[in-house]
C-alpha cells in the first residue's frame, strides 16, 4: 500500500518532465526540419545511454539516503581495465566482462563498508575512491590503451530499427531495477534506509548491510556502463569518466528523487535523462555556444529542485 | 609539386602572426623536408561536390589559450571563404570524448558535407569517424589524429617529435649536457603533451649528466605551472640548472616563480617552450635564456583550407605540417639548435602577455576582441 502512495505522489513530477521533454521536442522541430527525423532519435538515444546507467545507480544510492561520487575515478578505471582484458574473441571478452564486473562490486562493496562501519560520509568515501581510481588508471596507462572485439563496438551501435540495442538493453535494465525498488524486500529496504535511517536501525533493519548492498550494486552498474562506454571507443581510457559523478546526479534530481533520500524512483530519472539529452540535441541544432548548455543544464536543475521545495512546503 | 604548393601557403598562414615576418623561415615546413618517411596522396576525386557547402567542426574545447586561438583561426579561415559556405556548424565537446561522439554523429544528422575534427581523445574518436566515412562523410583532422589511417582523409598538424626533440637537445647543449632538469608537460593522457614528453627524452637518454629531477603535468596552465615550479624550487632550490616546458603557456607561469622566488634577472635557469607571448616578453625581460618551437594553432585555419581541397577533389597529402619557427634567445645559438628569428626580435612586447603566437588570425590578432562573420 505505501509502495502505491510513493509511486502516485511522484506523478505530477513525472508530468512536469514529460511537459519539457514535449516543450523541447516542439522547438527542436522548429529549430530543424532534421531533428524530428529517426536518424537523429537514434543518435539521442545512443548519446543517452552511459548516462541513463550510472544515473540508475545515482537513483538508488540517493534513495538510500546516500551519494556515490566515485564514477568519475571509476569508470575510468574500469574502462581501461576492460579494453586491457577485453582481446578479440568472445572469450576474452566474457573474461573481461566478468572481471570489470567484479571490480566494480568491490569498488561498492569498499564504499558502502567504509560509509557503512567507519562512519565516514559517503560524500567523502566515495570522493576518496573516485579519486585513487582516477589516479590508477592515469598509472595504469597515460594514453587510452586496449582495444574491444569489433563485434562489441558494432553492438554498441547496433540498432534494432530506431532503437539502438544500447537503448532496449537500458529499457530493461530499468525496469529490473524498479521492480528490485518496488517489489522486493531490499527495495523496501532502500526506502526504509533512506527514509530514517535511525528508524530503520531500531526496528531491526540490517542497515550495514544493505548499504553495502546498495553501493555494490552502484558499483555493478557502474562497470556496465564502463563496458558500454568502451564499446563505443573502441579503447580504454583512462580519462573516459571525467565529469561523470555530478552528471550522474542532474539527472536524479530533475526526476524528483530527494537529495535526501528515501522518496523518488527511476522512472522521474529516465524521464529526465530523455530531457537533457534532448536537450543538448537541439542546442547542438541551434549552433549556438556549448557554453549554454551548461547554463540551460543548471536552470534546469535550479528549477526542478525549487519546484519539489515549494511542493513540500505546500 | 602540389605538395609544395600546400605547405608554402601554410607557412604563409602561420607568418600573418608575426610581426618580424621578414626574418622569420619562410620556407616549407623542414619537418617535411628532413621527413625520414614519406606521406601519400589521397585522391579526394569521389567527394567532388558543388557547393555552397554544409561544413561541420568538432572541437574538443576551447580550454585553454591555444585552443581559444586554434578555433579563432578556424572561424577567421570560414570569414575568408564564407561565399562558399552555405552553414558552417561548430560544436564543443568539453574536452569530454563522450560527447564528441554525440557531436559528430548530430553533425552527421544535420547533413553535412564534410567534417573538421580536433578529437578530445584521439584514439576514443576512432569508431565514430569510422562510421562517418561509412555514410560518405569525408573527416579531415586537425592537432589531433585517429590511429586508423584508413577512416579519414588527411591530419593536419604540427610535429610534436621536433618540439620536443629541437627543444630538448637545446637545453642539454645549453648546459654542456651537465645538469639537473625539471620537465613541466601538458595535459596528462593529452597525445601531443604525451609524444613530446616521449620525443625529450629520446634527447635527454642520450646523455648520462642530464638528470630529469622530475616530471609534472600542468594541464598547459600558466597559473598550474607557476604553482608547480614554486613547489619545486622549495624542494630542489639551485639544483635546479634548466627548466623543459612543452610550451610556454606553463613555462611563463614557471619563469614567475623563478622570480617570485627572489632570483635576479639573468640568474633564472634557461627554460623552453613556446607559444605563448608572455613567455616571450618574460625572457626578454628578465634575461632568460630560451628556446620556443611554437605548435602553431595555425593548422586550424590550414585544415579548413583543406576542406575545399577534398571538395574539389584535389590529391591530398595524408599529413600535412604546418610551419614551426624556432626562436632562440640572442648569443644562446647552440650547436644543433640555430635561430630562425631572436625571441626579442619575435616577442610582441606591445601586445597583452595572452597572445597565442602563430595563430594564422593575423597581426593585430587579440583574443579578447576577435569576431568572426560567416553562415551559421
Amino acid at each position: 500500500m505505501s509502495m502505491l502512495v510513493r509511486a502516485t505522489r511522484a506523478q505530477p513530477v513525472h508530468l512536469v518532465v514529460v511537459a519539457l521533454i514535449a516543450a523541447v521536442f516542439v522547438f527542436g522541430m522548429t529549430v530543424s526540419d532534421r531533428f524530428a527525423t529517426p536518424l537523429n532519435l537514434a543518435n539521442v538515444q545512443d548519446q543517452m545511454v552511459a548516462l541513463a546507467i550510472v544515473a540508475l545507480a545515482q537513483t538508488v544510492v540517493i534513495l538510500s539516503g546516500g551519494i556515490d561520487l566515485s564514477f568519475a575515478g571509476a569508470l575510468s578505471f574500469l574502462c581501461v581495465v576492460f579494453a586491457s582484458l577485453a582481446g578479440d574473441t568472445t572469450g576474452t571478452l566474457l573474461l573481461a566482462m566478468a572481471v570489470v564486473a567484479g571490480a566494480g562490486i568491490l569498488i561498492g562493496v569498499i564504499n558502502g563498508g567504509i560509509t557503512a562501519y567507519v562512519g565516514i560520509h559517503p560524500l567523502i568515501t566515495t570522493l576518496g575512491t573516485s579519486t585513487i581510481l582516477a589516479g590508477v588508471a592515469l598509472l595504469l596507462t597515460r594514453q587510452p590503451t586496449g582495444s574491444v572485439p569489433l563485434f562489441f563496438e558494432d553492438f554498441t551501435y547496433g540498432r534494432l530499427g530506431v532503437l539502438p540495442y544500447g537503448m532496449i538493453f537500458v529499457i530493461a535494465l530499468y525496469l529490473l531495477i524498479g521492480f528490485m525498488l518496488w517489489r522486493t524486500t531490499f527495495g523496501t529496504r532502500i526506502f526504509a534506509v533512506g527514509d530514517n535511517e535511525a528508524a530503520a536501525a531500531v526496528s531491526g533493519l540490517p542497515v550495514k548491510q544493505t548499504k553495502i548492498a546498495i553501493y555494490a550494486l552502484s558499483g555493478l552498474l557502474c562497470a556496465v556502463a564502463a563496458m558500454y562506454m568502451t564499446g563505443r571507443f573502441s579503447v580504454g581510457d583512462p580519462r573516459a569518466g571525467v565529469g561523470f559523478d555530478l552528471r550522474s546526479i542532474t539527472p536524479v534530481i530533475v526526476g524528483g528523487t530527494l537529495l535526501a533520500g528515501g522518496k523518488g524512483g527511476v522512472l522521474g530519472t529516465a524521464l529526465a535523462v530523455v530531457l537533457l539529452a534532448l536537450l543538448a540535441n537541439v542546442l547542438n541544432f541551434m549552433n549556438v555556444s556549448s557554453f549554454y548548455q551548461w547554463i540551460a543544464e543548471g536552470v534546469i536543475i535550479i528549477a526542478a529542485v525549487s519546484f519539489f521545495a515549494g511542493k513540500g512546503k505546500s | 609539386m602540389r605538395i609544395f604548393k600546400k605547405t608554402a601557403l601554410a607557412a604563409a598562414i602561420g607568418l600573418f602572426a608575426n610581426q618580424a615576418a621578414a626574418d622569420t623561415y619562410e620556407g616549407v615546413p623542414r619537418t617535411f623536408l628532413w621527413n625520414p618517411g614519406t606521406s601519400s596522396i589521397f585522391d579526394a576525386a569521389e567527394y567532388k561536390k558543388d557547393g555552397p557547402y554544409v561544413i561541420g567542426f568538432s572541437n574538443a574545447s576551447i580550454s585553454n589559450p591555444w585552443r581559444v586561438a586554434m578555433l579563432h583561426g578556424i572561424e577567421a579561415a570560414a570569414e575568408r571563404n564564407a561565399d562558399k559556405l552555405e552553414r558552417f556548424i561548430i560544436t564543443d565537446a568539453n574536452d569530454d570524448p563522450s560527447k564528441q561522439a554525440a557531436d559528430v554523429q548530430d553533425l552527421i544528422a544535420q547533413g553535412v558535407d564534410i567534417l573538421l575534427v580536433s578529437p578530445a581523445t584521439a584514439e576514443a574518436m576512432d569508431p565514430v569517424i569510422r562510421r562517418a566515412k561509412r555514410q560518405g562523410i569525408p573527416v579531415v583532422l586537425v592537432d589531433r589524429s585517429v590511429p586508423t589511417q584508413e577512416n579519414f582523409i588527411s591530419f593536419v598538424t604540427a610535429s610534436d617529435q621536433a618540439l620536443g626533440r629541437i627543444s630538448a637537445q637545446w637545453l642539454a647543449e645549453k648546459l654542456n649536457f651537465e645538469g639537473k632538469v625539471v620537465m613541466l608537460g601538458g595535459l596528462a593522457g593529452a597525445s601531443p603533451a604525451e609524444a613530446r614528453i616521449v620525443a625529450a627524452m629520446e634527447v635527454f637518454d642520450q646523455y648520462p649528466g642530464i638528470e630529469v629531477l622530475e616530471t609534472q603535468y600542468t594541464s598547459w596552465s600558466p597559473a598550474n605551472g607557476k604553482t608547480i615550479m614554486s613547489a619545486l624550487i622549495q624542494k630542489y632550490g639551485q639544483d635546479i640548472s634548466g627548466v623543459w616546458a612543452d610550451s610556454g603557456l606553463q613555462g611563463s607561469g614557471s619563469i614567475e616563480a623563478f622570480l617570485a622566488a627572489g632570483y635576479e634577472d639573468g640568474a633564472i635557469p634557461p627554460h623552453t617552450g613556446g607559444d605563448f607571448n608572455a613567455m616571450y616578453q618574460l625572457s626578454v625581460q628578465h634575461n632568460v635564456p630560451m628556446v620556443g618551437v611554437d605548435y602553431p594553432p595555425a593548422m586550424g585555419a590550414r585544415a579548413f583550407e583543406v576542406l575545399f581541397d577534398v571538395l574539389d577533389g584535389k590529391g591530398i597529402p595524408q599529413r600535412i605540417e604546418v610551419n614551426q619557427q624556432v626562436v632562440v634567445s640572442e648569443g644562446h645559438e647552440t650547436a644543433s639548435v640555430q635561430a630562425d628569428v631572436f625571441v626579442k626580435d619575435y616577442a610582441l612586447m606591445d601586445k597583452p602577455g595572452s597572445v597565442i603566437m602563430s595563430s594564422g588570425v593575423g597581426a593585430d590578432y587579440d583574443p579578447a576582441t576577435f569576431s568572426a562573420t560567416y553562415p551559421k
